[in-house]
Protein backbone atom coordinates (compact mmCIF):
# COMPACT_ATOMS: atom_id res chain seq x y z
CA UNK A 1 0.00 0.00 0.00
CA UNK A 2 1.00 3.64 -0.27
CA UNK A 3 1.85 5.55 2.89
CA UNK A 4 3.45 8.75 4.09
CA UNK A 5 6.67 7.99 5.93
CA UNK A 6 9.05 9.98 8.12
CA UNK A 7 12.62 9.59 6.90
CA UNK A 8 14.22 12.26 9.07
CA UNK A 9 13.81 15.82 10.27
CA UNK A 10 11.76 17.65 7.63
CA UNK A 11 12.21 14.65 5.32
CA UNK A 12 8.90 13.04 4.39
CA UNK A 13 7.98 10.84 1.45
CA UNK A 14 5.06 8.83 0.12
CA UNK A 15 6.32 5.29 -0.40
CA UNK A 16 5.09 1.74 -0.82
CA UNK A 17 5.04 -0.34 2.38
CA UNK A 18 3.53 -3.73 3.30
CA UNK A 19 -0.18 -3.84 4.10
CA UNK A 20 -1.11 -4.26 7.77
CA UNK A 21 -3.14 -7.22 8.91
CA UNK A 22 -4.69 -8.57 12.09
CA UNK A 23 -1.95 -9.50 14.57
CA UNK A 24 -3.76 -9.81 17.91
CA UNK A 25 -7.20 -11.43 18.21
CA UNK A 26 -9.10 -8.20 18.92
CA UNK A 27 -7.46 -6.19 16.13
CA UNK A 28 -9.29 -4.78 13.17
CA UNK A 29 -7.88 -3.37 9.95
CA UNK A 30 -9.42 -0.27 8.40
CA UNK A 31 -9.31 0.99 4.88
CA UNK A 32 -8.62 4.65 5.56
CA UNK A 33 -11.14 7.01 4.01
CA UNK A 34 -9.66 10.27 5.22
CA UNK A 35 -6.67 11.19 7.35
CA UNK A 36 -5.46 14.60 8.39
CA UNK A 37 -2.48 16.59 9.54
CA UNK A 38 -2.16 17.55 13.19
CA UNK A 39 -0.06 20.25 14.80
CA UNK A 40 1.48 17.72 17.14
CA UNK A 41 3.05 15.99 14.11
CA UNK A 42 5.09 19.10 13.46
CA UNK A 43 7.00 18.61 16.70
CA UNK A 44 8.74 15.45 15.44
CA UNK A 45 8.81 16.58 11.81
CA UNK A 46 10.77 19.64 12.95
CA UNK A 47 12.96 17.51 15.21
CA UNK A 48 11.85 18.90 18.57
CA UNK A 49 10.48 15.56 19.78
CA UNK A 50 12.86 12.60 19.60
CA UNK A 51 11.88 8.99 19.09
CA UNK A 52 10.92 8.67 15.44
CA UNK A 53 12.70 6.10 13.28
CA UNK A 54 13.43 6.32 9.58
CA UNK A 55 10.65 4.62 7.70
CA UNK A 56 7.84 5.24 10.22
CA UNK A 57 4.34 5.61 8.82
CA UNK A 58 2.75 8.44 10.79
CA UNK A 59 -0.61 10.15 11.22
CA UNK A 60 -3.19 9.63 13.97
CA UNK A 61 -6.46 11.35 13.02
CA UNK A 62 -8.56 9.30 10.65
CA UNK A 63 -11.78 7.63 9.66
CA UNK A 64 -12.35 4.55 7.55
CA UNK A 65 -14.16 1.32 6.83
CA UNK A 66 -13.38 -1.99 8.52
CA UNK A 67 -12.02 -4.54 6.07
CA UNK A 68 -10.70 -7.23 8.44
CA UNK A 69 -11.56 -8.28 11.99
CA UNK A 70 -9.75 -10.50 14.46
CA UNK A 71 -11.34 -13.70 15.81
CA UNK A 72 -12.28 -12.12 19.15
CA UNK A 73 -13.88 -8.93 17.82
CA UNK A 74 -17.53 -9.03 18.87
CA UNK A 75 -19.25 -5.73 18.15
CA UNK A 76 -17.62 -4.50 14.95
CA UNK A 77 -17.81 -6.09 11.53
CA UNK A 78 -16.39 -5.77 8.07
CA UNK A 79 -18.06 -2.87 6.28
CA UNK A 80 -18.62 -0.70 9.36
CA UNK A 81 -17.82 2.97 8.72
CA UNK A 82 -16.02 4.11 11.84
CA UNK A 83 -14.01 6.87 13.43
CA UNK A 84 -11.09 6.04 15.72
CA UNK A 85 -9.64 8.13 18.56
CA UNK A 86 -5.92 8.71 18.25
CA UNK A 87 -4.97 7.07 21.56
CA UNK A 88 -5.36 3.30 21.77
CA UNK A 89 -7.35 1.98 24.72
CA UNK A 90 -7.81 -1.59 25.91
CA UNK A 91 -11.07 -1.04 27.79
CA UNK A 92 -9.89 -3.39 30.56
CA UNK A 93 -7.37 -1.58 32.73
CA UNK A 94 -7.65 0.65 35.80
CA UNK A 95 -7.40 3.81 33.69
CA UNK A 96 -9.87 2.71 31.02
CA UNK A 97 -12.32 1.80 33.81
CA UNK A 98 -12.11 5.46 34.87
CA UNK A 99 -12.45 6.75 31.29
CA UNK A 100 -8.87 8.04 31.29
CA UNK A 101 -8.30 6.31 27.99
CA UNK A 102 -5.12 8.04 26.81
CA UNK A 103 -3.49 6.77 30.01
CA UNK A 104 -4.30 3.15 29.18
CA UNK A 105 -2.01 0.81 31.07
CA UNK A 106 -1.67 -1.94 28.49
CA UNK A 107 -1.42 -0.60 24.91
CA UNK A 108 2.06 0.88 24.73
CA UNK A 109 4.60 -1.63 23.38
CA UNK A 110 7.42 0.76 24.21
CA UNK A 111 6.22 1.71 27.68
CA UNK A 112 9.66 1.10 29.16
CA UNK A 113 11.06 3.89 27.01
CA UNK A 114 8.50 6.31 28.41
CA UNK A 115 8.73 5.37 32.07
CA UNK A 116 11.90 7.39 32.78
CA UNK A 117 10.36 10.44 31.09
CA UNK A 118 6.88 10.37 32.62
CA UNK A 119 7.26 8.18 35.67
CA UNK A 120 4.29 6.17 34.39
CA UNK A 121 3.79 5.57 30.67
CA UNK A 122 0.79 6.66 28.63
CA UNK A 123 -1.20 4.50 26.27
CA UNK A 124 -0.14 3.90 22.71
CA UNK A 125 -0.96 6.17 19.80
CA UNK A 126 -0.96 5.63 16.05
CA UNK A 127 1.87 7.06 14.01
CA UNK A 128 3.76 9.00 16.64
CA UNK A 129 7.14 8.78 18.36
CA UNK A 130 8.26 5.38 19.61
CA UNK A 131 7.98 6.18 23.32
CA UNK A 132 4.27 6.58 22.52
CA UNK A 133 4.16 3.05 21.16
CA UNK A 134 5.60 3.07 17.68
CA UNK A 135 2.38 1.91 16.00
CA UNK A 136 2.10 2.52 12.27
CA UNK A 137 -0.05 5.54 11.55
CA UNK A 138 -3.03 6.48 9.44
CA UNK A 139 -1.45 8.34 6.54
CA UNK A 140 -1.81 5.16 4.53
CA UNK A 141 -4.37 3.16 2.63
CA UNK A 142 -4.86 0.77 5.56
CA UNK A 143 -4.20 0.86 9.30
CA UNK A 144 -4.34 -1.75 12.06
CA UNK A 145 -6.50 -0.79 15.05
CA UNK A 146 -5.97 -2.79 18.26
CA UNK A 147 -9.04 -3.59 20.41
CA UNK A 148 -11.45 -2.79 17.60
CA UNK A 149 -14.53 -3.07 19.80
CA UNK A 150 -13.18 -0.40 22.16
CA UNK A 151 -11.62 1.97 19.65
CA UNK A 152 -13.87 1.95 16.58
CA UNK A 153 -17.03 4.07 16.77
CA UNK A 154 -19.66 3.63 14.06
CA UNK A 155 -20.44 6.87 12.24
CA UNK A 156 -24.16 7.67 12.00
CA UNK A 157 -25.76 7.89 8.54
CA UNK A 158 -26.38 11.60 9.07
CA UNK A 159 -22.65 12.34 9.50
CA UNK A 160 -20.38 12.44 6.45
CA UNK A 161 -16.79 11.22 6.47
CA UNK A 162 -15.29 14.69 6.48
CA UNK A 163 -17.28 15.81 9.53
CA UNK A 164 -16.53 12.53 11.32
CA UNK A 165 -12.81 12.73 10.57
CA UNK A 166 -12.12 15.39 13.17
CA UNK A 167 -13.98 13.44 15.85
CA UNK A 168 -10.88 11.25 15.81
CA UNK A 169 -8.75 13.86 17.57
CA UNK A 170 -9.27 17.61 17.17
CA UNK A 171 -12.88 17.63 18.37
CA UNK A 172 -12.55 15.37 21.43
CA UNK A 173 -9.29 17.05 22.40
CA UNK A 174 -10.88 20.48 22.27
CA UNK A 175 -14.11 19.32 23.88
CA UNK A 176 -12.15 17.67 26.68
CA UNK A 177 -10.37 20.97 27.30
CA UNK A 178 -13.73 22.70 27.62
CA UNK A 179 -14.97 19.91 29.87
CA UNK A 180 -11.93 20.43 32.12
CA UNK A 181 -13.06 24.03 32.67
CA UNK A 182 -16.04 23.01 34.84
CA UNK A 183 -18.14 25.60 33.06
CA UNK A 184 -20.99 27.19 34.97
CA UNK A 185 -23.69 29.47 33.54
CA UNK A 186 -22.28 32.94 33.03
CA UNK A 187 -18.68 31.78 32.68
CA UNK A 188 -16.19 33.29 30.27
CA UNK A 189 -13.66 30.96 28.70
CA UNK A 190 -10.57 32.17 26.84
CA UNK A 191 -8.97 29.88 24.29
CA UNK A 192 -5.34 30.43 23.32
CA UNK A 193 -4.82 29.27 19.74
CA UNK A 194 -7.32 29.06 16.90
CA UNK A 195 -6.06 25.94 15.24
CA UNK A 196 -8.43 23.01 14.89
CA UNK A 197 -8.12 22.00 18.55
CA UNK A 198 -8.57 25.56 19.82
CA UNK A 199 -11.61 26.11 17.61
CA UNK A 200 -13.14 22.87 18.85
CA UNK A 201 -12.37 23.85 22.44
CA UNK A 202 -14.26 27.08 21.79
CA UNK A 203 -17.17 25.17 20.23
CA UNK A 204 -17.13 22.76 23.15
CA UNK A 205 -17.23 25.61 25.66
CA UNK A 206 -20.29 26.97 23.88
CA UNK A 207 -22.01 23.59 23.94
CA UNK A 208 -21.20 23.21 27.65
CA UNK A 209 -22.85 26.52 28.45
CA UNK A 210 -20.18 29.20 28.54
CA UNK A 211 -21.74 32.63 28.22
CA UNK A 212 -18.73 34.08 26.43
CA UNK A 213 -15.84 32.47 24.59
CA UNK A 214 -12.83 34.58 23.62
CA UNK A 215 -10.35 33.09 21.14
CA UNK A 216 -6.82 34.49 20.81
CA UNK A 217 -4.57 34.04 17.79
CA UNK A 218 -2.59 36.16 15.37
CA UNK A 219 -3.84 34.79 12.05
CA UNK A 220 -6.82 36.71 10.62
CA UNK A 221 -8.35 33.73 8.82
CA UNK A 222 -8.30 31.63 12.00
CA UNK A 223 -9.84 34.40 14.04
CA UNK A 224 -12.47 34.75 11.33
CA UNK A 225 -13.21 31.02 11.61
CA UNK A 226 -13.66 31.42 15.37
CA UNK A 227 -16.17 34.19 14.81
CA UNK A 228 -17.99 32.72 11.81
CA UNK A 229 -18.16 29.01 12.71
CA UNK A 230 -18.09 29.05 16.50
CA UNK A 231 -19.62 32.41 17.41
CA UNK A 232 -16.66 33.35 19.57
CA UNK A 233 -15.24 36.77 20.32
CA UNK A 234 -11.67 37.18 19.15
CA UNK A 235 -8.46 38.93 20.13
CA UNK A 236 -5.53 39.32 17.73
CA UNK A 237 -2.68 39.19 20.23
CA UNK A 238 -0.27 40.72 17.76
CA UNK A 239 -2.48 43.81 17.73
CA UNK A 240 -2.55 44.44 21.48
CA UNK A 241 0.12 45.71 23.83
CA UNK A 242 -0.67 43.10 26.46
CA UNK A 243 -2.76 39.93 26.34
CA UNK A 244 -3.31 40.28 30.08
CA UNK A 245 -4.67 43.78 29.73
CA UNK A 246 -6.84 42.84 26.76
CA UNK A 247 -8.46 39.98 28.67
CA UNK A 248 -8.85 42.01 31.86
CA UNK A 249 -10.48 44.73 29.84
CA UNK A 250 -12.80 42.24 28.16
CA UNK A 251 -13.91 40.71 31.46
CA UNK A 252 -14.51 43.69 33.68
CA UNK A 253 -11.14 43.37 35.32
CA UNK A 254 -11.69 39.89 36.76
CA UNK A 255 -10.19 37.77 34.00
CA UNK A 256 -11.57 34.70 32.26
CA UNK A 257 -12.99 31.99 34.53
CA UNK A 258 -11.03 29.43 32.59
CA UNK A 259 -8.34 29.43 29.93
CA UNK A 260 -7.72 26.65 27.43
CA UNK A 261 -4.17 26.50 26.08
CA UNK A 262 -4.33 24.90 22.62
CA UNK A 263 -0.99 25.89 21.13
CA UNK A 264 1.91 23.77 22.35
CA UNK A 265 5.65 23.82 22.13
CA UNK A 266 6.02 25.77 18.91
CA UNK A 267 3.98 28.71 20.08
CA UNK A 268 4.48 32.22 18.86
CA UNK A 269 4.20 35.29 20.96
CA UNK A 270 5.57 38.68 21.72
CA UNK A 271 8.09 39.98 24.21
CA UNK A 272 11.60 39.20 25.35
CA UNK A 273 10.79 35.78 26.83
CA UNK A 274 9.58 34.59 23.42
CA UNK A 275 12.82 35.76 21.81
CA UNK A 276 14.80 33.86 24.45
CA UNK A 277 12.65 30.74 23.94
CA UNK A 278 13.13 30.84 20.18
CA UNK A 279 16.89 31.11 20.54
CA UNK A 280 17.09 28.30 23.10
CA UNK A 281 14.82 26.04 21.07
CA UNK A 282 16.80 26.69 17.89
CA UNK A 283 19.98 25.39 19.53
CA UNK A 284 18.05 22.56 21.26
CA UNK A 285 18.73 24.05 24.69
CA UNK A 286 14.99 24.01 25.42
CA UNK A 287 12.17 21.90 24.04
CA UNK A 288 9.43 24.51 24.18
CA UNK A 289 8.45 27.98 23.15
CA UNK A 290 5.99 28.33 25.97
CA UNK A 291 4.80 31.91 25.75
CA UNK A 292 1.12 30.89 25.34
CA UNK A 293 1.31 28.61 28.37
CA UNK A 294 2.78 31.35 30.58
CA UNK A 295 0.27 33.86 29.24
CA UNK A 296 -2.59 31.46 29.96
CA UNK A 297 -1.51 31.12 33.59
CA UNK A 298 -1.20 34.88 33.96
CA UNK A 299 -4.47 35.62 32.15
CA UNK A 300 -6.74 33.28 34.10
CA UNK A 301 -8.69 34.82 36.97
CA UNK A 302 -7.83 33.90 40.55
CA UNK A 303 -9.17 30.48 41.48
CA UNK A 304 -9.81 29.63 37.84
CA UNK A 305 -8.91 26.65 35.68
CA UNK A 306 -6.18 26.41 33.06
CA UNK A 307 -6.81 23.50 30.71
CA UNK A 308 -3.64 22.48 28.94
CA UNK A 309 -4.10 20.77 25.58
CA UNK A 310 -0.97 21.86 23.73
CA UNK A 311 1.84 19.32 23.46
CA UNK A 312 4.89 20.35 25.47
CA UNK A 313 8.18 18.82 26.46
CA UNK A 314 10.18 20.12 29.42
CA UNK A 315 9.24 23.75 29.70
CA UNK A 316 11.72 26.22 31.16
CA UNK A 317 10.47 29.20 33.15
CA UNK A 318 7.05 27.92 34.13
CA UNK A 319 5.35 30.38 36.52
CA UNK A 320 4.79 27.96 39.38
CA UNK A 321 4.50 30.73 41.94
CA UNK A 322 1.72 32.35 39.94
CA UNK A 323 -0.25 29.10 39.94
CA UNK A 324 0.12 28.84 43.71
CA UNK A 325 -0.60 32.43 44.61
CA UNK A 326 -3.62 32.67 42.32
CA UNK A 327 -5.01 29.35 43.48
CA UNK A 328 -5.28 28.02 39.96
CA UNK A 329 -6.30 24.53 38.97
CA UNK A 330 -4.34 23.10 36.06
CA UNK A 331 -5.90 20.20 34.22
CA UNK A 332 -4.25 18.49 31.31
CA UNK A 333 -4.36 15.33 29.27
CA UNK A 334 -3.91 13.84 25.92
CA UNK A 335 -7.41 13.26 24.65
CA UNK A 336 -9.57 10.63 26.31
CA UNK A 337 -11.44 10.35 23.04
CA UNK A 338 -13.40 7.18 23.77
CA UNK A 339 -15.17 9.10 26.56
CA UNK A 340 -16.41 11.82 24.22
CA UNK A 341 -16.79 10.40 20.71
CA UNK A 342 -20.37 9.06 21.05
CA UNK A 343 -21.60 12.38 22.41
CA UNK A 344 -19.75 14.33 19.71
CA UNK A 345 -21.16 12.18 16.91
CA UNK A 346 -24.61 12.88 18.36
CA UNK A 347 -23.94 16.64 18.33
CA UNK A 348 -22.79 16.36 14.71
CA UNK A 349 -25.83 14.35 13.64
CA UNK A 350 -28.10 16.86 15.37
CA UNK A 351 -26.44 19.78 13.60
CA UNK A 352 -25.23 21.25 16.91
CA UNK A 353 -21.56 21.11 15.95
CA UNK A 354 -19.70 22.00 12.76
CA UNK A 355 -16.35 20.43 11.95
CA UNK A 356 -15.99 20.14 8.17
CA UNK A 357 -14.85 23.78 7.89
CA UNK A 358 -11.56 22.67 9.46
CA UNK A 359 -10.70 20.89 6.20
CA UNK A 360 -9.38 23.90 4.34
CA UNK A 361 -7.21 21.81 2.02
CA UNK A 362 -8.01 18.40 0.53
CA UNK A 363 -5.75 16.30 -1.64
CA UNK A 364 -4.76 12.72 -2.47
CA UNK A 365 -2.30 10.99 -0.14
CA UNK A 366 0.26 11.12 -2.94
CA UNK A 367 0.42 14.91 -2.34
CA UNK A 368 0.79 14.62 1.43
CA UNK A 369 4.34 15.98 1.55
CA UNK A 370 3.13 19.20 -0.03
CA UNK A 371 0.10 19.10 2.26
CA UNK A 372 2.33 19.11 5.30
CA UNK A 373 4.35 21.98 3.88
CA UNK A 374 1.21 24.06 3.38
CA UNK A 375 -0.03 23.11 6.86
CA UNK A 376 3.25 23.88 8.56
CA UNK A 377 3.62 27.25 6.85
CA UNK A 378 -0.07 28.03 7.49
CA UNK A 379 -0.12 28.96 3.84
CA UNK A 380 -3.31 29.95 2.08
CA UNK A 381 -5.26 30.03 5.34
CA UNK A 382 -4.60 26.36 6.02
CA UNK A 383 -6.24 24.98 9.15
CA UNK A 384 -5.93 21.33 8.22
CA UNK A 385 -4.79 19.40 5.16
CA UNK A 386 -6.89 16.29 4.61
CA UNK A 387 -5.61 13.33 2.60
CA UNK A 388 -7.61 10.74 0.66
CA UNK A 389 -5.53 7.56 0.43
CA UNK A 390 -7.71 5.71 -2.08
CA UNK B 1 31.61 34.09 35.43
CA UNK B 2 32.72 31.71 38.17
CA UNK B 3 30.08 29.51 39.72
CA UNK B 4 29.49 29.99 43.46
CA UNK B 5 31.31 27.49 45.67
CA UNK B 6 28.06 26.06 47.08
CA UNK B 7 26.78 25.25 43.55
CA UNK B 8 29.96 23.35 42.72
CA UNK B 9 29.90 21.54 46.06
CA UNK B 10 26.24 20.58 45.61
CA UNK B 11 26.84 19.26 42.10
CA UNK B 12 29.85 17.25 43.28
CA UNK B 13 27.87 15.74 46.17
CA UNK B 14 24.94 14.84 43.89
CA UNK B 15 27.28 13.13 41.42
CA UNK B 16 28.96 11.22 44.26
CA UNK B 17 25.56 9.95 45.46
CA UNK B 18 24.67 8.75 41.97
CA UNK B 19 27.95 6.90 41.60
CA UNK B 20 27.63 5.34 45.06
CA UNK B 21 24.10 4.11 44.25
CA UNK B 22 25.21 2.69 40.90
CA UNK B 23 28.11 0.81 42.49
CA UNK B 24 25.89 -0.57 45.23
CA UNK B 25 23.34 -1.89 42.72
CA UNK B 26 25.35 -3.37 39.85
CA UNK B 27 23.08 -4.72 37.14
CA UNK B 28 20.10 -5.35 39.38
CA UNK B 29 16.80 -3.51 39.27
CA UNK B 30 13.37 -3.55 40.81
CA UNK B 31 9.95 -2.69 39.44
CA UNK B 32 6.45 -2.96 40.86
CA UNK B 33 3.14 -2.97 39.00
CA UNK B 34 -0.43 -3.61 40.05
CA UNK B 35 -2.28 -6.29 38.13
CA UNK B 36 -6.07 -6.49 38.37
CA UNK B 37 -6.01 -10.23 38.82
CA UNK B 38 -5.81 -12.59 41.83
CA UNK B 39 -2.38 -13.61 43.03
CA UNK B 40 -2.93 -17.26 42.09
CA UNK B 41 -3.44 -16.26 38.42
CA UNK B 42 -0.31 -14.15 38.43
CA UNK B 43 1.80 -16.85 40.08
CA UNK B 44 0.49 -19.48 37.66
CA UNK B 45 1.42 -17.29 34.70
CA UNK B 46 4.91 -16.70 36.06
CA UNK B 47 5.48 -20.44 36.51
CA UNK B 48 4.45 -21.22 32.93
CA UNK B 49 7.47 -21.26 30.58
CA UNK B 50 5.22 -20.65 27.57
CA UNK B 51 3.89 -17.49 29.22
CA UNK B 52 7.38 -16.45 30.28
CA UNK B 53 8.51 -16.82 26.67
CA UNK B 54 5.62 -14.61 25.52
CA UNK B 55 6.50 -12.03 28.16
CA UNK B 56 10.13 -12.02 27.11
CA UNK B 57 9.20 -11.70 23.43
CA UNK B 58 12.11 -10.19 21.60
CA UNK B 59 14.24 -10.35 24.74
CA UNK B 60 14.58 -14.13 24.85
CA UNK B 61 12.79 -17.32 25.86
CA UNK B 62 12.32 -19.78 28.71
CA UNK B 63 11.91 -23.55 28.94
CA UNK B 64 11.25 -25.72 31.99
CA UNK B 65 11.83 -29.25 33.19
CA UNK B 66 10.16 -29.50 36.58
CA UNK B 67 11.68 -26.81 38.74
CA UNK B 68 14.61 -26.29 36.39
CA UNK B 69 14.17 -23.32 34.05
CA UNK B 70 16.53 -22.46 31.21
CA UNK B 71 16.53 -18.84 30.05
CA UNK B 72 17.95 -17.71 26.75
CA UNK B 73 18.73 -14.04 27.10
CA UNK B 74 21.11 -11.79 25.23
CA UNK B 75 22.45 -14.75 23.29
CA UNK B 76 23.33 -16.60 26.48
CA UNK B 77 21.57 -19.54 28.12
CA UNK B 78 21.25 -19.50 31.89
CA UNK B 79 19.93 -22.46 33.86
CA UNK B 80 18.10 -21.73 37.08
CA UNK B 81 16.12 -23.54 39.72
CA UNK B 82 12.71 -22.27 40.85
CA UNK B 83 12.11 -22.01 44.58
CA UNK B 84 8.80 -20.80 45.99
CA UNK B 85 7.48 -19.38 49.21
CA UNK B 86 3.88 -18.23 49.72
CA UNK B 87 4.24 -15.11 47.63
CA UNK B 88 7.70 -15.24 46.07
CA UNK B 89 8.95 -17.06 42.99
CA UNK B 90 12.72 -17.07 42.75
CA UNK B 91 14.59 -18.37 39.73
CA UNK B 92 18.29 -18.58 40.58
CA UNK B 93 21.45 -20.13 39.28
CA UNK B 94 23.54 -21.78 41.95
CA UNK B 95 26.71 -23.81 41.52
CA UNK B 96 25.40 -26.48 43.86
CA UNK B 97 22.52 -27.32 41.53
CA UNK B 98 24.86 -29.05 39.16
CA UNK B 99 24.77 -26.22 36.67
CA UNK B 100 28.10 -25.92 34.99
CA UNK B 101 29.90 -22.69 35.76
CA UNK B 102 31.88 -21.06 32.96
CA UNK B 103 35.64 -21.12 32.94
CA UNK B 104 36.96 -17.93 34.49
CA UNK B 105 39.69 -17.60 31.90
CA UNK B 106 37.28 -17.49 28.96
CA UNK B 107 36.40 -14.13 27.49
CA UNK B 108 33.66 -12.65 29.61
CA UNK B 109 33.95 -15.52 32.02
CA UNK B 110 34.24 -13.30 35.05
CA UNK B 111 30.94 -11.59 34.27
CA UNK B 112 29.12 -14.80 33.41
CA UNK B 113 30.21 -16.34 36.71
CA UNK B 114 28.10 -13.82 38.59
CA UNK B 115 25.00 -15.52 39.99
CA UNK B 116 21.97 -14.89 37.78
CA UNK B 117 18.55 -14.60 39.28
CA UNK B 118 15.04 -13.28 38.83
CA UNK B 119 12.54 -12.90 41.63
CA UNK B 120 8.82 -12.11 41.55
CA UNK B 121 6.92 -11.14 44.69
CA UNK B 122 3.14 -11.32 44.29
CA UNK B 123 1.06 -9.77 47.08
CA UNK B 124 -2.74 -9.95 46.96
CA UNK B 125 -4.62 -6.71 47.70
CA UNK B 126 -8.22 -5.43 47.74
CA UNK B 127 -10.20 -8.54 48.65
CA UNK B 128 -7.82 -10.70 46.65
CA UNK B 129 -8.90 -9.46 43.22
CA UNK B 130 -5.77 -7.40 42.65
CA UNK B 131 -2.07 -8.17 43.02
CA UNK B 132 0.99 -6.06 43.51
CA UNK B 133 3.79 -7.71 41.58
CA UNK B 134 7.40 -6.83 42.24
CA UNK B 135 10.17 -7.97 39.92
CA UNK B 136 13.86 -7.93 40.69
CA UNK B 137 16.47 -9.54 38.52
CA UNK B 138 20.08 -9.80 37.56
CA UNK B 139 20.16 -11.62 34.27
CA UNK B 140 22.27 -11.54 31.11
CA UNK B 141 21.29 -9.15 28.37
CA UNK B 142 20.38 -6.36 30.76
CA UNK B 143 17.34 -6.18 32.96
CA UNK B 144 13.90 -5.63 31.52
CA UNK B 145 11.75 -6.02 34.60
CA UNK B 146 9.36 -3.23 33.68
CA UNK B 147 8.80 -4.56 30.17
CA UNK B 148 8.12 -8.06 31.47
CA UNK B 149 5.70 -6.80 34.13
CA UNK B 150 3.94 -4.49 31.67
CA UNK B 151 3.43 -7.37 29.26
CA UNK B 152 2.30 -9.61 32.12
CA UNK B 153 -0.35 -7.09 33.15
CA UNK B 154 -1.51 -6.64 29.56
CA UNK B 155 -1.72 -10.37 28.95
CA UNK B 156 -3.62 -11.16 32.16
CA UNK B 157 -6.02 -8.22 31.85
CA UNK B 158 -6.68 -8.16 28.10
CA UNK B 159 -5.53 -11.52 26.79
CA UNK B 160 -3.06 -9.72 24.53
CA UNK B 161 0.43 -8.31 24.64
CA UNK B 162 0.77 -4.99 22.77
CA UNK B 163 2.45 -5.90 19.53
CA UNK B 164 3.92 -3.94 16.66
CA UNK B 165 5.44 -6.43 14.28
CA UNK B 166 4.90 -7.10 11.57
CA UNK B 167 3.72 -3.67 10.56
CA UNK B 168 3.90 -1.23 7.68
CA UNK B 169 7.26 0.50 7.54
CA UNK B 170 10.08 0.93 5.10
CA UNK B 171 12.37 -0.80 7.65
CA UNK B 172 12.92 -4.40 6.60
CA UNK B 173 13.46 -5.62 10.17
CA UNK B 174 10.00 -4.56 11.31
CA UNK B 175 8.05 -6.16 8.48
Amino acid sequence: MRALVWNGVNDLAVETVPDPHVVNPRDVVLEVSLTTTCGSDLHFIDGYLPGMRKGDVFGHEFTGTIVEVGPEVRDRKVGDRVVVPSFIACGNCWYCDRQLYSLCDTTNPNAAAQQPLLGYPSGGIYGYTHPFGGYAGSHAQFVRVPFGDVNCFPVPEAVDDLSALFVSDAVPTGFMGADFCDISPGDTVAVFGAGAVGLMAAAGAKILGAERVIVLDRLPERLAAARDHVGAETVDYSDVDSVQEALREATGGRGPDAVVEAVGMEGHGTGLQNVVDRAKQAVRAETDRATPLREAVLACRKGGVVALLGVYGLTDSFPTGVVLNKGLTIRAAQQHGQRYVPRLLHHLAAGELQTSFLATHRMPLEDAVEGYRIFKEKEDGCLRAVFSPS
Amino acid sequence: MALPRNVLTGARDAAAKLLTHARANPGSSSQTLTVERPAESVLAALRDPAVLTRLLGDLGSATADGSRYAWTLGGETVETVLTETVDVLRFARTATDGVAEPEDDTEGGADRAVEAWAEFTVVPTRDGTRSEVRARSQLPGGTADFTVLYRLRALLQTGEIPTLGPQPTTREEDR
